[in-house]
């Protein structure tokens, strides 16, 4: 099968590219490092065959300086390996055409037919800047020039039909003469063909960019003065979080309710239509609350993934970088570290995947071990559940709200946490870091709705089918666990008493069913579980529910309000109008004082902000690093730290 | 038949999480299923 690579630098629209001509969803961004390794798909060609498309990570030359760039140079000096292309399909951004061209030349050296996709022509055009392509056209007669826009359906056609008909291409002649891989590792030859073919783009680029005769006001110039201020830059960046979180707050209560309100009544209404037994128990206690836990925090996750596909879009994604590279700077990360880090607020696997790029070993390190500070979106239902249990809906001046206020400043604990980490890591690091971030800005732009849509729409399925039948399972067997239980002497005569009592004050049956089941649980395996584990969470301020919810929770962050959901619901019969929020509220100690307060709230939240409750990251941690030894100390030392955390802001706060 | 199902399920469950957990530490999660041909670092000692 012919085989088609799409190669080309770091933020040229490749990815876009890909999920254009595949049909497919790959996540994008507009700042360098999205893909990090390479992935592919089978094309149906135009002329009825088949070929494999290759999106290979962004690269700036033919001689790497990273794991990532080493993909390309490992497929492209072997002919017999599997994935070596029958086609190069270099993909430009026509608004930094020197460096693709760069890179297009030292390509032309391997002698593989090609084809150059001129991608961001728009963009180019909205600086008030023209390609001729007649002139370059006229410059590489051999290669067929094909402009597109990644983000035009209608380009897909066109796309295919050129890439299909240039499979049997002749091989374009390169300017060098010799195949980068002949030059091996000698520096100096390196080096004097990288200069060769700096030079030649140069003079290319001067020769084709034309400029417009109405030459647009440069209004990312303008932007950038207030957006990558060094005061104002971090203002509006914080202010931009809270309005998005306060949206979150205001916009999401509505659906959530009615979400939740809908689980609720299915659960109700299942338990009525299925006869009393072992399956309506485990459907409407276990998997129904398990599941809806979380499918209730969709319309927040939704909302979230929006405005950061909008700040993606717009292109201020990457001046968000550009500001966190300054930030962390003076605590000893380098440079390469930004994307990594900010990966890792969507989730920490694909951040601690991306630090591939970082060229030195312990700058990758100390990204790799600090990237799960950084607040992931699995932290966010942990999070919104605990600030709506805890933190007043109340507006400052009737405008800012304070629970958007506690979260923005989680946001802010967690990377200051991986700030200060990075700076205790780099202490005993003597090696002098010498990475540097180098990156281009893309023009601000008007932010494609259907990308948006896309990456709202890819994002959240990810969220929700990610953990999705983690959380299922974990809801079966949680349930069975607080289902059953050891015969006990000590059960039989709680629930005498209860009984007599029952008897006594004359309790009605609900009643009784309730604190007989409230009984049970506590005496099931899940209960001994939970007693067992409680005097070590106790100084924390939590009790053995939220014990159990802490160990789950390893699995997946998220997975803590579906064990909340399973285990509050073993408690009775479903109830159609008492919400999750609801059963928490009302949940208390021993002594009648509220299980859910200010202070047990905010040690719970440390604890997730701090503690490494993901199994996969770990798994991720100990592959790239190599060695259980650092996914090990990374484990316990975010646990000592967590546990600290949160047992001194519980004991202050009580 | 209830019983039945529900322990299936059990089944199912306790199989899945397994599972899981032994993918995860031994070939590949499902969040890097796009590793395609790319090795893991190997740091040195």
């Amino acid at each position: 099968m012919k085989k088609i690579a799409l190669i080309g630098q770091a933020n040229t629209g490749k990815s876009s590219l890909y999920n254009l001509i595949s049909g497919q969803n790959q996540p994008t961004g507009n700042y360098a490092g999205i893909t990090v390794s390479s992935i592919f798909t089978l094309l149906n060609l135009p002329d009825g065959t088949q070929a494999k498309l290759i999106d290979f990570p962004g690269t700036y030359s033919v001689f790497p300086s990273s794991e990532d760039e080493r993909v390309v140079q490992r497929v492209l000096n072997d002919p017999e390996h599997e994935n070596y292309p029958d086609l190069l399909a270099v993909v430009v951004n026509s608004t930094q055409l020197q460096k693709s061209i760069q890179l297009f030349l030292q390509l032309q050296d391997f002698g593989i037919p090609m084809v150059l996709l001129l991608n961001m022509s728009d963009k180019l055009r909205a600086s008030g800047k023209k390609i001729n392509y007649e002139k370059l056209q006229a410059l590489f007669p051999q290669i067929v020039l094909i402009p597109c826009n990644a983000r035009l359906q209608s380009d897909k056609k066109l796309l295919l039909q050129k890439l299909a008909e240039n499979l049997t291409a002749k091989p374009p002649k390169g300017l060098y003469g010799t195949k980068p891989y002949s030059l091996g590792t000698n520096l100096n030859q390196q080096k004097k063909y990288l200069a060769f073919h700096n030079q030649k783009a140069k003079e290319i680029t001067t020769e084709v960019v034309e400029e417009l005769p109405q030459k647009q006001a440069n209004f990312t110039l303008k932007m950038d003065r207030l957006f990558v201020h060094p005061i104002w830059g971090y203002g509006i960046l914080l202010l931009i979080l809270l309005g998005i979180f306060q949206v979150i707050f205001s916009f999401a209560a509505l659906p959530m309710d009615l979400i939740d309100d809908g689980i609720n009544q299915l659960a109700y209404f299942i338990n009525q239509q299925l006869p009393n037994g072992m399956l309506n128990q485990l459907l409407t206690q276990g998997i129904i609350p398990g599941i809806g836990g979380i499918v209730m925090f969709i319309p927040q996750i939704a909302l979230l993934f929006f405005f950061i596909a909008l700040l993606e879009e717009s292109g201020y994604m990457s001046r968000v970088v550009f500001l966190l590279d300054r930030l962390m700077r003076p605590f000893g990360l380098s440079g390469k570290s930004v994307v990594p880090l900010l990966s890792s607020v969507a989730c920490a696997i694909p951040g601690i995947l991306s630090a591939r790029t970082i060229p030195s070993e312990k700058s990758r390190l100390i990204t790799i071990l600090v990237a799960p500070f950084m607040s992931c979106s699995a932290r966010i239902p942990v999070y919104l559940l605990i600030i709506s249990l805890i933190i007043p809906a109340h507006y400052i001046g009737g405008i800012i709200s304070v629970q958007a206020i506690v979260l923005l400043l989680f946001y802010v604990l967690g990377l200051l946490a991986a700030l200060g980490a990075a700076w205790i890591l780099n202490k005993g690091i003597k090696e002098r870091n010498a990475d540097f971030l180098l990156m281009e800005m893309p023009n601000y732009g008007m932010p494609s709705g259907k990308n948006t849509l896309l990456t709202v729409w890819y994002k959240s399925k990810e969220f929700i089918f990610g953990a999705g039948k983690i959380i299922l399972s974990m809801s079966v067997v949680l349930w069975f666990l607080g289902s059953f239980g050891p015969s006990s002497p000590q059960k039989e005569a709680e629930l005498q008493t209860l009984v007599t009592t029952a008897s006594n004050e004359n309790w009605e049956e609900e009643k009784l069913a309730q604190e007989s089941a409230s009984v049970a649980l506590t005496y099931s395996y899940l209960g001994r579980l939970g007693k067992g584990i409680e005097p070590l969470i106790e100084p924390l301020g939590y009790n053995w529910k939220m014990g159990i919810a802490l160990l789950s929770s390893f699995a997946a962050r998220e997975v803590f309000v579906s064990t909340l959901s399973t285990i509050y619901s073993l408690d009775g019969a479903p109830d159609p109008d008492e919400s999750l929020i609801e059963k928490l509220r009302e949940d208390t100690h021993a002594d009648g004082s509220p299980v859910y307060h200010f202070a047990s709230g905010i040690s719970l939240m440390l604890f997730y902000a701090f503690a490494m409750q993901c199994m996969a990251t770990f798994a991720v941690v100990k592959k790239e690093t190599n060695s259980w030894k650092w996914a090990l100390y990374q484990l316990i030392g975010m646990g000592i730290l967590a546990y600290l955390a949160a047992l001194i802001s519980f004991q202050l706060l009580k | 038949m209830q019983e039945i199902i529900s322990i299936l399920v059990g089944i199912w469950a306790v199989f899945y999480l397994v599972k899981q957990t032994y993918l995860i530490f031994n070939k590949k999660s499902s969040h890097c299923s796009n590793c395609g041909f790319a090795k893991p670092l190997k740091f040195k000692k």
